[in-house]
């Protein structure tokens, strides 16, 4: 892979920049603030997807878009690589015929080209960097060394193999001893699981009993209710027979009441009073009448005298007459005067009294008519009053208050009303009991023998309790049963995750095993092959670098720690010993070295950002001269501020950017 | 990841090795350990990025 050339649009100080790479050894130089390291990141950016911490770092602070063009080759293939930051995020990968746009799909076809996938080991491969070298200004770098060769020949950045074997081992006796603690623990649940044998079928006999029972107690309580229905008819009809007693009874007495002739003893005495009264006045007016009689007998006598004298007079008394009357002519004539007055007043007199006898007669029927009436209807009533003839009003009257005191007695405190509504009522309630009983209970409808039934009741009863306590009795056994087969359920499970969890143990303290072992072998076959690799690739480098001055390293195969010959001692010693100048130097030819190592077959190129400011002059001509040979096969890319660099490769300059 | 031309890596070498044994096994029950055994193996090796 060779990166060809990088286009910046809002990033950082760059609002637009495009660097041309060649194939080979390429300086970027120029100042502090220039835009080196921004180059560099957007080389990685590039290539490894930024997450959204790079990204915002990467953003101008007040550009409207900020993209990122990085064009490339694999082999004679070209692609371009755009990583648009900002105001959206968007990949688009694009070349050899080939457009993609899905960010996973993008990033896998930029795994395949550059032969890594991850940041770190990219870095880690490729990348040299200042802050790297400083590291071994620390105390302790020969660790750092040893560490860093580890872990770069363990393929994985974050972890060498000595900690993924002390992670298996870690693993392995924690399996070891999960197996062992609960070892134990499977045979004895087992056993404990032994105690519940057969919990479910006792739990269904004893569910099956109950359903039966309850069944036996729903029918029995279904007779009890029955009993009841029919008693409570059979109370109802009782009662309602009573209250019709109680109503035939007031109105017995009401009839004897209503049978006492009061009135007609009262209307008697009137009606005798009333005779008399009549009576009296028939004897009045027939005395009247005698005596009017007299009167008109005595005047008619009058008149007929009075007639007599004036027409009855015979011829000789006519002869005197009519002697006397020449005498008398005077007095006769004054005298006949006088009799026809008198006459005339007599004949008045007559004729009044024949008028007041006739309405004495008039009157006398009238009062005998009324009499009669009366009379009648006194026979009539006395008729009536037939037992109680001897009986007086006041006597009548006593014995219709004994009555009604009777009535009161027999409705006790309610009023005839109230007994006939509460007869009503009883009977209907009696009429709904037994339409009840038809219904629900035919069997029992016509059982009138309530004594006995009272009993048979009282003894359901008794059947129904001991039904209840049976049942309570088996609801307790079924609530301990369940209990134990809930937890035989828990304890089953327990022990099915326990023996899952120690299979899982098993097999993986078993494939642990197997993975330490497997690493063990090959970390030592590699180490046993690359430790002499290394040490020769990098003592080449060393010794041209220093010049000869340092010609043996060594990388011990057991541990890959790294110690140097110096020329004044005769053994090895440890990179502490060395200037910092020629620690960065042997730290650079064993990273350089690792790179040749490990690099994949995609080449990718070799980045160093002011790796080498604590060289000397001689040893940095050297160093460019060493680059610029692996120039010829892998591309090179060193970022400085030394101007010195570009004579070397082809120079990129930068300037310091204004803010 | 790809291979490369040059030293493997232990982690490309324990795969490589483990991919080999597995598939020279035919003992279902034993290339089912070794699969977990190569599985484990990778989780050890790269940490606790799976």
């Amino acid at each position: 892979m060779k990166f060809c050339a990088l286009e910046m649009k809002g990033i950082r100080h760059f609002s637009q920049k495009k660097i041309d790479f060649t194939e080979g050894l390429n300086i970027v130089y120029g100042p502090n603030e220039s835009g080196k390291s921004t180059i560099l990141d957007s080389l990685i950016a590039s290539v490894l997807k930024p997450t959204e911490k790079e990204i915002t770092s990467l953003i101008q602070w007040n550009a409207s878009h900020s993209e990122i063009n990085l064009v490339y080759k694999i082999d004679s293939h070209t692609f371009t690589i755009t990583r648009v930051l900002h105001p959206v995020v968007k990949d688009l990968l694009g070349g050899d015929g080939l457009i993609l746009e899905d960010s996973q799909e993008i990033q896998d076809m930029l795994e395949e080209h550059l032969g890594f996938a991850d940041k770190t080991l990219f870095e880690n491969s490729t990348v040299v960097k200042q802050n790297e070298m400083q590291i071994l200004q620390e105390e302790g770098s020969r660790t750092v060394v040893r560490d860093r060769v580890r872990s770069l020949i363990s393929g994985v950045p974050e972890r060498s193999t000595d900690e993924a074997l002390a992670f298996l081992e870690k693993n392995i006796r924690e399996a070891e001893s999960f197996l062992e603690n609960t070892k134990e623990k499977v045979p004895s649940m087992e056993e404990e699981l032994s105690q519940y044998k057969g919990i479910e079928e006792e739990l269904t006999d004893v569910e099956t009993r109950l359903t039966v029972y309850e069944n036996d107690l729903k029918r029995d309580q279904s007779l009890l209710s029955g009993y009841d229905v029919l008693l409570q008819y059979r109370e109802a009809e009782t009662e309602y027979k009573g209250l019709v007693k109680i109503v035939e009874e007031v109105e017995n007495v009401e009839a004897y009441k209503r049978r006492l002739p009061v009135r007609e003893k009262e209307l008697v005495q009137k009606l005798q009073e009333e005779l008399e009264k009549i009576s009296g006045q028939q004897d009045r007016t027939i005395e009247e009448r005698r005596k009017t009689r007299l009167v008109l007998t005595e005047e008619k006598s009058k008149l007929s005298a009075i007639d007599d004298e004036l027409e009855g007079v015979t011829p000789e008394k006519a002869n005197i007459f009519s002697k006397v009357a020449s005498i008398f002519k005077r007095s006769s004539r004054a005298k006949s005067e006088e009799l026809a007055a008198r006459r005339v007043e007599v004949s008045q007199d007559v004729a009044r009294l024949e008028d007041l006898s006739e309405q004495y007669e008039e009157q006398l029927v009238e009062l005998r008519r009324k009499f009669q009436e009366k009379g009648e209807r006194l026979r009539q009533l006395m008729e009536r009053c037939g037992e109680y003839e001897n009986w007086s009003v006041d006597m009548l009257e006593s014995r219709r208050k004994e009555y009604e005191s009777k009535i009161e007695r027999i409705l006790g405190g309610t009023t005839r009303e109230e007994l006939e509504q509460n007869t009503d009522a009883v009977r209907r309630k009696a009429d709904e009991l037994r339409a009840l009983l038809v219904k629900n209970y035919p069997d029992l409808k016509e059982r009138e023998d309530t004594e006995r039934i009272s009993i048979e009741k009282e003894k359901l009863a008794e059947i129904i309790v001991e039904w209840k306590e049976k049942i309570a009795g088996l609801k307790a056994q079924i609530e301990l049963l369940s209990s134990k087969a809930s937890k035989r359920e828990v304890l089953t499970e327990e022990l099915k995750t326990l023996q899952k969890e120690r299979e899982e143990k098993t097999l993986q303290m078993k494939a642990d095993e197997i993975a330490h072992d497997v690493i063990t072998l090959v970390y030592e076959d590699l180490k046993e092959e690359f430790a002499p690799e290394l040490e020769r690739r990098a003592e080449t480098l060393l010794t041209r670098i220093t010049q000869e001055r340092y010609q043996d390293i060594i990388v011990k195969k057991e541990d890959l720690d790294v110690l140097v010959k110096v020329p004044e001692k005769s053994e090895p010693v440890n990179v502490e010993v060395l200037s910092q100048g020629t620690r960065d130097q042997l730290y650079l030819s064993l990273r350089i070295a690792l790179s040749e190592l490990l690099s994949g077959d995609k080449n990718p190129p070799l980045l160093f950002d002011e790796a080498f400011y604590t060289f000397d002059e001689d040893r940095l001509k050297e160093t460019l001269e060493i680059l610029k040979e692996i120039a010829q096969t892998t591309q090179v890319i060193v970022f400085t501020h030394d101007e010195s660099y570009a004579e070397y490769g082809n120079p990129i300059p930068l300037k310091r950017m204004r803010s | 990841m790809a291979s490369r031309k040059g030293t493997l890596s232990v982690i490309e070498a324990f795969q490589k090795k483990m991919e080999e044994v597995i598939a020279a096994e035919e003992d279902e029950e034993q290339k089912r350990i070794l699969e977990k055994a190569l599985e484990r193996g990778l989780q050890a090796l790269e940490g606790r990025r799976q």
